[in-house]
């Protein structure tokens, strides 16, 4: 039935990615009509994210210089490097029991299966079918996906799971676990889902038992996203995972 | 055949319209159903240049395309063309409000399949207000979306007495 799917998918890729052209630049024009109306308030608050963006950098660089120094110390082995390739969404299908959407990009770039997809500000998904054109990627916000993160402040383990909501929610935290609205989310690389510390989202309140958490990407608006293609290894034999394509380089569609 | 073929090709544009990327935040949750509008309009209208297995065929579409099970739309589909081309004279009979308004009955039962059998499928519940807004926007969609398809049908399959 997969295959089914991924060939009718790779059929109408091509249609999708032309029609879809003219509605990508009506809501671009829309989007710079309603850019022009607040440019004055926009610059203002990029003076000032920049001027925390500086300070940020200082404390990024001493960190890193500390970082590299402890690696050495310890004689840290880091994981293999993976590629990336940037692909453009054709398909919107984030609707009320599915959140997805459809890449024209698949088998033919490097695309696999489990690979992670990002875009600017965090974690969007995983891609969930390719075929030789086209790749399904499942957001993070569908009630399927269930993401091992950890809170970045305390380095709590957690599972991330979607409702086919705007928020996620946290659960399997450990008793005790202290977890607070403003705590950044990001991924564990626990269990080789994904690779660690990728932004994924930030608390931003509390319902009861359960922590709410804010994507970091913005899933609404989706255009450029990059696929990560990390190697993925199998935990057993410790060789590399069946189906995994090997990493390739920066690429762009 | 080659008319079955046109009005199919013309429903799967619309679809592929309809799930184009648009760059709304939440856009997705008031997409409009543009699959359940066609068949409704071709069965309604002119069952004979839509038959059953267009709206299989352009169900199986809409599943590959929004990531749904493959079958679940198609099966709607059919369900809904069924029901409508049960009817085809009854419908014709009323008023466009009329046909509005069975079209947003049909349109009911089909979410409440599609509700139901998502449930069955994840195995866990689904909260009912997001597919009843789906509903309602669908719904309201409606008038425009089968004035198009009255303009096309009027040019590409003339209809017969």
């Amino acid at each position: 039935m997969e295959r089914v799917r991924v060939g009718i998918n790779d059929a109408l890729e091509p249609v999708m990615e032309t029609l879809a052209q003219p509605i990508r630049s009506l809501s671009r024009g829309v989007q710079g009509v309603e850019g022009f109306f607040d440019v004055y308030s926009k610059n203002k608050g990029l003076r000032e994210a920049n001027q925390r963006l500086e300070q940020w950098q200082n404390r990024a660089l001493t960190l890193a210089a500390e970082n590299e120094s402890l690696r050495r110390l310890t004689n840290f082995k880091p994981a293999a490097p993976g590629g990336a390739v940037s692909l453009r969404v054709v398909s919107d299908s984030t609707g009320v029991f599915v959140q997805s959407v459809l890449a024209g990009v698949g088998r033919n770039a490097g695309l696999s299966k489990g690979d992670a997809v990002v875009d600017v500000s965090g974690l969007v998904g995983r891609v969930i079918e390719t075929g030789r054109r086209s790749a399904r990627i499942l957001l993070i916000t569908d009630i399927n996906s269930k993401i091992p993160v950890v809170v970045q402040r305390t380095r709590v383990p957690a599972i991330l799971a979607g409702n086919n909501g705007a928020t996620l929610t946290l659960e399997f935290l450990p008793d005790g676990a202290e977890v607070e609205p403003g705590d950044r989310v990001v991924t564990s690389g626990h269990g080789d889902v994904f690779p660690p510390d990728i932004q994924v989202g930030e608390v931003v309140a509390k319902r009861g038992d359960e922590l709410l958490v804010r994507p970091s990407a913005d899933l609404g608006r989706l255009d450029y996203v990059r696929v990560l293609t990390v190697p993925r290894v199998d935990l057993g034999t410790g060789h590399p995972a069946e189906g995994a394509q090997p990493a390739r380089g920066p690429q762009k569609k | 055949m080659l008319r079955r073929v046109l009005v199919l090709l013309v429903s799967l544009v619309i679809v592929l319209l309809a799930a184009a990327p648009l760059a709304i935040p939440g856009y997705g949750q008031i997409a409009i159903n543009a699959g359940l509008i066609c068949v409704f309009h071709w069965a309604v209208f002119r069952a004979d240049a839509f038959p059953a297995a267009s709206a299989f065929l352009l169900g199986m579409c809409h599943d590959a395309i929004v990531g749904a099970p493959l079958g679940l739309n198609a099966m709607i589909l059919l369900v809904v063309y069924g029901l409508t081309e049960s009817q085809e004279a009854f419908l014709r009979a009323r008023t466009y409000i009329g046909q509005w308004l069975c079209f947003a009955v049909v349109a009911a039962v089909a979410a409440s399949i599609m509700w139901v059998a998502m449930m069955a499928i994840r195995w866990t519940l689904i909260d009912p207000l997001p597919a009843v807004f789906h509903l309602v926007v669908t719904v309201g969609a409606y008038p425009p979306v089968s004035w198009f398809l009255s303009q096309l049908q009027a040019r590409l399959v003339p209809s017969h007495a």
